[in-house]
């Protein structure tokens, strides 16, 4: 029996998240290398989950996809591996050459060319079985090669293009066998070169970070692009409303950008789609401009995403207030101009209040300006509601309604006389079927005037006003507000972060409920409910600030007393957040970022799109709204500019919140840790925590059948994750380098929903973090939690941590020596409690801690066990209590690539004794990453050498199952327990579930 | 201190800084000789993928130490960047997996046997994990067969070796050609990292084959005849089920004393200034113009 393949049906893959390597695409459908899994996707079918999935290597993960479009066969290859077959088979045979496979592809019906990483093209003949190869043909030039592509051009021609290593860009044709051209204007390694179908063009990029582009027929460099920060993966061939020459990029920096040629020496580049995948790398794309949408991504965060390149979309509308005179008007002052704007999207129109203080409409579609003939004298603001209403306030608080049914109509709404208001700020926020104004003046003393308006009635009418008096004795210049209707509380939000939260259900008005300073920054921006607490009516509230910083709080009232709980706080940071919302489980995002106007999805941590406008303006306005009739969403950007009013509007075929994202990831960087909560949540799933190398981590769920779903990546890390864990139902802690370690608390809402939000930080010890918290373990006791921590000073420190007061206190201490500690679990009996370390040096080490815990003395006594067990570093070790012999099981996994059990036996006198009972000194090709407790007497066990293996401990260690796994890295595992399964999760550059079955026949 | 990164500038680190070597590297090459004792006796040595030399120093310093002017070691550095000349050093700028850089070497050693090969060689990895082990062990398979034509029976060869998904295949045609073959991991190497060595001693050319350098063979066409277990596919492209795979024994290298490369070690302020040039020269990126660019504002993001 081999150690890297047996009793394979008792370890199913039943899912994985990793790297998308290769696509194509097939008319209205996607085809997705994801791995060595094969996936059909429906590009029309956002969210849909595969038409049909096969896995086609054993192994290898799929690097190129080719059609036959006549005989609709696929090839498909990866590492060595190709295969060939209908596109409706599920008989799939793998099939090697003896070197990395650059490319396939069809040069006829029956012969697929394969060119592998010497610069040789194998012509292997289809058409009778067993393939055979019917041709090894070379140029000469057998140079080692990075990337390549067979183009077989309009005219019938077979051309290879060869990226090599060292020697720049060799083109050859595949029959004469002759080199057409020798390129050698770029520095370092090709990563992709490609020839159009009519042979007017090659395109390559390299190492050097630039793209460029020849003439197919006399090889001369027609032009450069520098614009991407790293290294570029893919080059497609786009295509331009002129006709020219258009290129489209991808690679390392996680951009897709699009480059036309105009004849200059220098590539224009026309579009850039920053954060189309998350961490690093978008490793695959196609094109296809037959139909929409145009191109496709596949990134090592594991997802695939459509984008919309039409050119078309990039050109704003523009409205200019000179239009007017087109439609017969004349300005009434020399320099009259578009002083605000507000417009009404579903009616396709927009108001416009000109410096004059005159106030027009104009008709988006067709720019058709119409005077309304009203004068406004006082002007304060312009708001709109996206139905059908404008409304105008001016200076006394008299409100102006502007109805855009079939006809336009307007009405004033006057303030009783004696109020005397001296309006200076208006803020507006609208419902299905109102709006709400909110409006300031500077005057001490004057209060808030909220108002309601019905806008879904025959004619805009107000229907509420209520004054509100103003929090005292601070500052408070509002920003923004929302009213929520269900539980009939108005939230102000203002500068330096302080919310006003009144209860309108209150006769008479009681001062608000003022929360000072809600979290860092300064403006909110947005405040919404995105949820409710299931006990009574309280909303959850999420609210940003403009520098980044978003949370989700509720109100709690107590004998009429109100106070409020933060549930989730985390930092955007990649542009100043103007704004959020939650549409259909979706947090999105939105605000300016140099000189772009960005939309986010804060879930799947993808940009929507962005929008140049030159940076953050004065005038601007989002909106979005349900789109019946176009069958989407839309989403529309205006902002004011020197020329004018600038429109830039969205297709709804890209409906938020998904916006072209056909399959979700997760991590774009290395999982270095995961754990599963042990509690089952009301809905069947269970709450995962991954942690990255890149500082982030991510909550989510995931169901028995190995699907997962992120909700949160937080940010709350600056460096690199060591370890995260689960220490109750409600908490779980994170550890990284620079002496970081969190505790974090989970918060349910709703029916499904959860949050996160950190309530309590290890203070660092020293000025200069570098230490890294390698690992730490945790026990639930009556004032939290007792933590134990390892550093890589070798140092080891207890800690109390305080539910109440959410503080640290350190209660105990050792140092080991000069080797870093990696790993640390607790163990506890009835009157003692025990920490287990395991070190880079092979030792397994063991203090009793109980003095520390029970009495004032700090110092650790001397460890009471110490043992090496393995050669270097243990890197993982489960320990698991047998109720049996009342002894415990220890497994440790080497970077010897050993694995250890050893017994551990307490005597009645106290007295530990550990023996090694098995040991495995080849248990594993590399070194050993993860050792996980998966059921009776069973471990479950990664390396990085790619292999995950259950072992039974029973008696002598036995490997009882052991399979491939395609993520690579394999740097942890975990386990999870369902009703009616148990899934064993390998994580690293990607996440994969495998179902444990229970074997019955094998003993 | 940028997010997510970690400070290079460990113990070897700055032990290489104070021993004049040019790379941390070097203790790894110390540490397997400490084990192992691979250059006693040693005369000719081809150091591929040297750059920047503090491989070539170490073998510089130990293969002369009690010897006089008359025998110094013959030692040949090759890698893809220029390198500082070293005392004693041959440097050769080439690429190691063109046939015609292993020719060149040859003619360096004029017809006479190599004692010892090393390689420290690594690619730029590009994060596809399976291409970059792919690569490394192209690299590793070309020292190889640099090694079949130029080491004497009986000699060692040290390579640097990614322990991922497919290492017990070049463990398994390693065991072909030498007596044993043990997988090395200095504790000057990071333990989070994949790097290994592999350390074969005992060079047993394969009875019945004559490695032959042929430009025009690849690196997988020239151990075609080698019977070292590599598995060939034939003209029926049919996948080959079992591969042959051994796990070769692990040893871990270097005296606990030295310290531990993972570990963090509390600097004084002075000890932190003093050290923080880089040991290692700056090469000239293929990206320069990139980086210039960036530099300028003139990178283009949108027209
Ligand atoms: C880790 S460094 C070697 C350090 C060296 N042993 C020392 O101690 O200074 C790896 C080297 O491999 C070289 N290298 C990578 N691929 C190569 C190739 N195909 N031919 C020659 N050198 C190569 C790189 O240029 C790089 O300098």
């Amino acid at each position: 029996m081999s150690i890297n393949s047996c009793n394979e049906q008792l370890l199913e893959e039943i899912n994985h998240y990793g790297p998308v390597t290769a696509l194509k695409f097939h008319g209205d459908h996607l085809l997705v290398g994801y791995g060595p899994v094969l996936k059909l996707f429906h590009t029309k079918k956002l969210g849909d989950p595969p038409i049909w999935q096969k896995r086609v290597f054993k192994r290898n993960k799929i690097h190129s996809i080719a059609i036959c479009e006549k005989t609709n066969t696929l090839a498909v290859s990866g590492g060595r591996s190709f295969a060939i077959f209908p596109m409706e088979s599920d008989e799939i045979r793998e099939r090697a050459i003896n070197e990395w496979i650059i490319a396939v592809e069809f040069i006829e019906p029956g012969k697929v060319a394969i060119l592998n990483s010497h610069n040789v093209v194998l012509v292997v003949d289809i058409n009778i079985l067993p393939f055979s190869v019917a041709e090894t043909v070379h140029c000469g030039e057998k140079s080692i090669l990075y990337s390549g592509s067979i183009t077989k051009t309009t005219t019938g021609d077979v051309y290879v293009a060869a990226g090599t290593v060292m020697d720049g860009v060799i083109i050859w044709n595949l029959k004469t066998r002759n080199i057409v051209h020798l390129l050698k204007d770029h520095e370092g390694s090709i990563f992709a070169v490609k020839i159009d179908k009519d042979a007017q063009y090659i395109i390559s990029c390299s190492d050097d970070r630039s793209i460029k582009a020849f003439t197919f027929s006399d090889g001369k460099l027609l032009a450069s692009g520098w614009g991407h920060g790293s290294r570029i993966w893919s080059l497609l061939f786009g295509k331009s409303l002129t006709g020219n020459l258009q290129i489209v990029s991808m690679g390392e920096d996680c951009s897709t950008r699009i480059w036309n040629y105009t004849g200059e020496s220098t590539l224009q580049c026309i579009k850039t789609f920053e954060h189309c995948h998350e961490g690093k790398h978008i490793w695959s794309g196609d094109s296809n401009y037959a139909m929409r949408p145009r191109l496709a991504t596949g990134g090592a965060d594991g997802k695939v995403r459509l984008l919309d390149a039409d050119e078309e979309y990039n050109d704003p509308l523009i409205f200019e207030f000179d239009h007017i005179e087109r439609y017969g008007m004349n300005k009434v002052e020399d320099n009259e101009h578009i002083k605000s704007f507000a417009s009404i999207p579903m009616a396709d129109e927009t108001i416009v209040v000109s410096s004059a203080g005159r106030v027009f409409s104009i008709e988006s579609s067709r720019s058709a300006w119409v005077d309304l003939e009203i004068s406004i004298k006082d002007f304060v603001s312009l708001k709109s509601h996206e139905r059908q209403t404008a409304v105008v306030v001016t200076k006394s608080g008299s409100v102006l309604m502007i109805n855009q049914g079939d006809e336009v109509s307007t009405e004033w709404y006057h303030p009783p006389p004696e109020k005397s208001y001296k309006i200076i700020n208006v803020l507006s926020r609208t419902t299905e079927i109102e709006m709400h104004l909110l409006l300031d003046s500077p005057v001490k003393g004057s209060p808030f005037v909220f108002m309601k308006l019905d806008v879904v009635s025959e004619k805009p009418r107000v229907v509420a006003t209520v004054e509100l008096p103003k929090p005292t004795d601070c500052s408070f210049t509002p920003t923004s507000f929302h009213f929520d209707s269900g539980s009939h509380y108005l939230f102000v939000g203002s500068r330096h972060a302080n919310v006003a939260v009144y209860d309108l259900s209150q006769t008479p008005l009681v001062p608000p409920y003022l929360i000072r300073k809600i979290c860092p920054g300064d403006t909110i921006t947005s405040l919404s409910t995105v949820g409710r607490f299931e006990n009574g009516n309280t909303p959850v509230v999420l609210l940003t600030v403009r520098d980044g910083t978003y949370l989700y709080f509720h109100i709690k009232c107590h004998e009429d007393v109100l106070s409020h709980e933060i549930i989730l706080q985390n930092k955007f940071n990649k542009g100043s957040v103007e704004g959020g919302f939650v549409y259909e489980k979706s947090l999105l995002l939105y605000g300016f970022r140099s000189s772009l106007f960005y939309v986010w999805n804060e879930t799947n941590q993808t940009e929507l799109l962005n929008e140049f406008c030159g940076g953050a303006r004065r005038h601007w306005e989002f909106r979005h709204w349900f789109n019946d009739l176009m069958g989407g969403a839309y989403m529309e950007f205006r902002f004011i500019n020197k020329s004018g009013l600038v429109l830039k509007a969205r297709m709804p075929s890209f409906s938020l919140p998904r916006n072209g994202l056909l399959a979700n990831g997760t991590h774009g960087r290395e999982i270095r840790s995961c754990a599963v909560s042990d509690y089952t949540e009301i809905d069947g799933s269970k709450i995962i925590v991954t942690a990255s190398e890149d500082a982030s981590i991510k909550i989510g769920k995931i169901d028995c059948d190995g699907q997962m779903e992120c909700v949160w990546t937080m940010n709350n890390h600056v460096s690199g994750l060591q370890s995260v864990k689960f220490a109750d139902k409600d908490h779980f802690i994170s550890s990284a380098a620079n002496e970081e370690m969190i505790v974090w608390k989970l918060h349910r809402f709703d029916e499904s929903q959860f949050s996160a939000v950190e309530i309590g930080r290890l203070p660092v010890s020293g000025v200069n973090p570098d230490l890294r918290i390698m690992d730490f373990s945790s026990i639930k006791n009556d004032q939290g939690f007792l933590v134990a921590a390892v550093f890589s000073n070798s140092v080891v420190k207890l800690f109390q941590f305080n539910t109440s007061t959410n503080s640290f206190l350190t209660i105990g201490e050792t140092v080991y020596s000069q080797f870093c500690l990696l790993n640390i679990e607790f163990l506890s009996t009835a009157s003692q409690t025990f920490v287990c370390v395991g070190a880079t040096d092979g030792n397994f080490t063991i203090w009793d801690v109980t003095t520390c815990i029970t009495s004032d003395l700090n110092e650790f006594s001397a460890p009471i066990v110490k043992q090496q067990l393995h050669q270097s570093a243990i890197k993982a070790f489960a320990i698991h209590a047998n109720e049996k012999t009342g002894t415990w099981d220890v497994l440790t996994g080497g970077d010897d690539n050993a694995l250890t059990h050893s017994r551990l036996l307490i005597s009645s006198s106290g007295a530990l004794e550990l023996s090694v009972i098995s040991f495995v000194e080849k248990a594993a090709s590399a070194t050993i990453t993860g050792v996980v407790h998966v059921g009776e007497q069973l471990v479950f066990v990664t390396s990085v050498d790619q292999i995950v293996r259950v072992w039974d401990y029973s008696s002598d260690l036995k490997c009882k199952s052991a399979t491939y796994t395609t993520v690579a890295d394999t740097g942890c595992c975990a386990y999870a327990e369902f009703e009616d399964s148990r899934l064993a999760i390998a994580a690293g550059a990607g996440l994969s579930f495998f179902s444990l079955q229970k074997d019955s026949k094998i003993e | 201190m940028g997010k997510a990164s970690k400070d290079k500038r460990d113990l070897y680190y700055r032990r290489a800084k104070e021993e004049g070597y040019r790379a941390r590297s070097a203790f790894k090459l110390l540490q397997i000789n400490e084990e192992f004792g691979i250059f006693s006796g040693v005369k000719r040595v081809v150091d591929l993928c040297a750059a920047p030399g503090s491989w070539s120093q170490v073998l510089s310093k130990e293969l002369n130490k009690d010897t006089d002017e008359t025998d110094r070691a013959k030692i040949v550095a090759v890698d893809l960047q220029p390198m500082t000349p070293i005392d004693g050093v041959t440097c050769l700028q080439a690429d190691i997996t063109h046939p015609k850089t292993l020719l060149k070497i040859l003619q360096l050693f004029g017809g006479e046997p190599a004692d010892f090969v090393c390689s420290d060689g690594a690619p730029d990895v590009t994060g596809l994990h399976d291409l970059d082990e792919y690569i490394q062990a192209q690299l590793v398979l070309c020292a190889l067969q640099l090694t079949t034509c130029i080491l004497r029976p009986g000699g060692t060869f040290v390579a640097k070796i990614f322990r991922g998904r497919d290492i017990d295949l070049l463990y398994s045609q390693f065991s072909y050609l030498f007596e044993s073959v043990v997988c090395a991991k200095p504790r000057s190497s990071r333990g989070t990292s994949l790097e290994a060595f592999i350390v074969c001693q005992g060079y047993r050319p394969r009875p019945n084959w004559k490695p032959e350098l042929d430009l025009t063979k690849s690196t997988e066409e020239f151990f075609e005849d080698a019977q070292i277990g590599k598995s060939y596919i034939g003209n029926d492209m049919e996948f080959p089920d079992a591969e042959e795979r051994s796990i070769a024994r692990f040893v871990a290298c270097g005296d606990l004393e030295d310290g531990d490369s993972d570990a963090t070690y509390v600097l004084n302020t002075n000890e932190r200034k003093r050290n923080l040039e880089p040991v290692q020269m700056p090469t000239a990126p293929p990206y320069k113009k990139a980086l210039e660019l960036k530099r300028k504002g003139e990178m283009q993001r949108k027209s």
